[in-house]
């Protein structure tokens, strides 16, 4: 799937993979990939703005750990985060609900 | 293209204020990259490869990267620079006019006038190009946000100079100056600067928390 037909899902899927685990870069692309089956086979460094975006927002927060030996920055999702996260989703499951209806 | 290739373009086309925060958190990323590409039978060369064409085109990958930060940090600049004038203005220039006794003289000597009125020009000066900065960083224009701190900075700096001699002078010619009146708002001007540093060393060292290799 193109990175075009994801803009503006990014941040959602992002969130929804830190809801389950804090993560590095690396880590939240291979587990965008691995949990669509390969459909999101994004540009990896596209993920890194909407982490950056998030992080201002204050819906993800970072910080430096080491991680199998090395020091990488491991993501995680804030309180807020888990709310906005929450609406997102509502939005998200009454939009596709409703796309269904019509295209099936 | 390899990883150091790789992130030589990157650094090359990122804006100055995001190399930092982006360049080790990419190199890692590609790292890990390279490394899977090699336990599935890549050779090393061909796994770097992999790694930075999965990353994304690096001109792209720049200019989506850079944006973002350069905004935040050019924002967090331009606002510091104004609350550091705002703030210095009170304790250097608004409290000893209003304070100090009153002066012995009937027409104030036309040194300190001339030092007053160079003290508040500089001041206007630093305002406007705090200002300036600021405006600056909440638009498109935010890349020139940088050169106009350095000249906000060099102007607060020339106007906190201007307006210590005005003190220093008008202090000398008043003897019933009391000293918390010279005390005061150099006191509170040093606490002010070195809240202002705290804070942007804060927001420095977390831009700075590089990996150690």
């Amino acid at each position: 799937m193109t990175s075009d037909r994801l803009r503006g899902h990014v941040d959602l899927l992002l969130l929804s993979v830190l809801e389950d685990e804090q993560a590095h870069g690396y880590r939240l692309a291979e587990a965008l990939r691995m949990r669509s089956g390969g459909a999101f086979d994004l540009p990896e460094g596209t993920i890194y703005p909407s982490l950056y975006r998030l992080e201002r927002n204050g819906l993800v927060a970072s910080r430096w750990e080491r991680v199998d030996g090395r020091r990488r920055r491991v993501y995680r999702v804030t309180s807020r985060g888990t709310t906005e996260l929450a609406r997102r989703r509502d939005d998200w499951h009454t939009f596709a609900r409703a796309i269904e209806a019509v295209v099936a | 293209m390899t990883i150091d290739a790789y992130l030589v373009a990157l650094e090359r086309l990122l804006p100055r204020i995001a190399r930092l925060r982006v360049l080790p958190e990419v190199r890692e990323h590609l790292r890990d990259a390279a490394a899977a590409h090699r336990a599935s039978g890549l050779s090393p060369l061909d796994a770097e490869v992999a790694a930075t064409g999965a990353f994304g085109a690096v001109e792209d990958v720049a200019r989506r990267l850079g944006a973002d930060l350069a905004v935040r940090e050019s924002r967090l600049a331009g606002l510091l620079a104004v609350a550091t004038t705002v703030f210095f203005v009170f304790p250097l220039y608004v409290v000893p006019e209003n304070t100090l006794p009153p002066a012995p003289w009937s027409e104030k000597p036309r040194d300190i006038a001339l030092l007053q009125d160079v003290a508040l020009a500089s001041w206007i000066v630093a305002c406007l190009l705090a200002a300036a900065a600021m405006l600056l960083a909440w638009t498109r224009w935010f890349r020139h946000t940088a050169p106009v701190l350095a000249h906000a900075t060099a102007a607060i700096t020339g106007a906190t100079a201007v307006t210590a001699a005005v003190a220093v002078r008008w202090f000398s010619l008043t003897p019933a100056t009391p000293a918390w009146a010279l005390a005061a708002p150099l006191a509170l001007a040093c606490v002010v600067a070195c809240s202002a540093a705290a804070l942007w060393a804060r927001s420095s060292s977390r831009r700075l928390a590089v990996p150690t290799r």
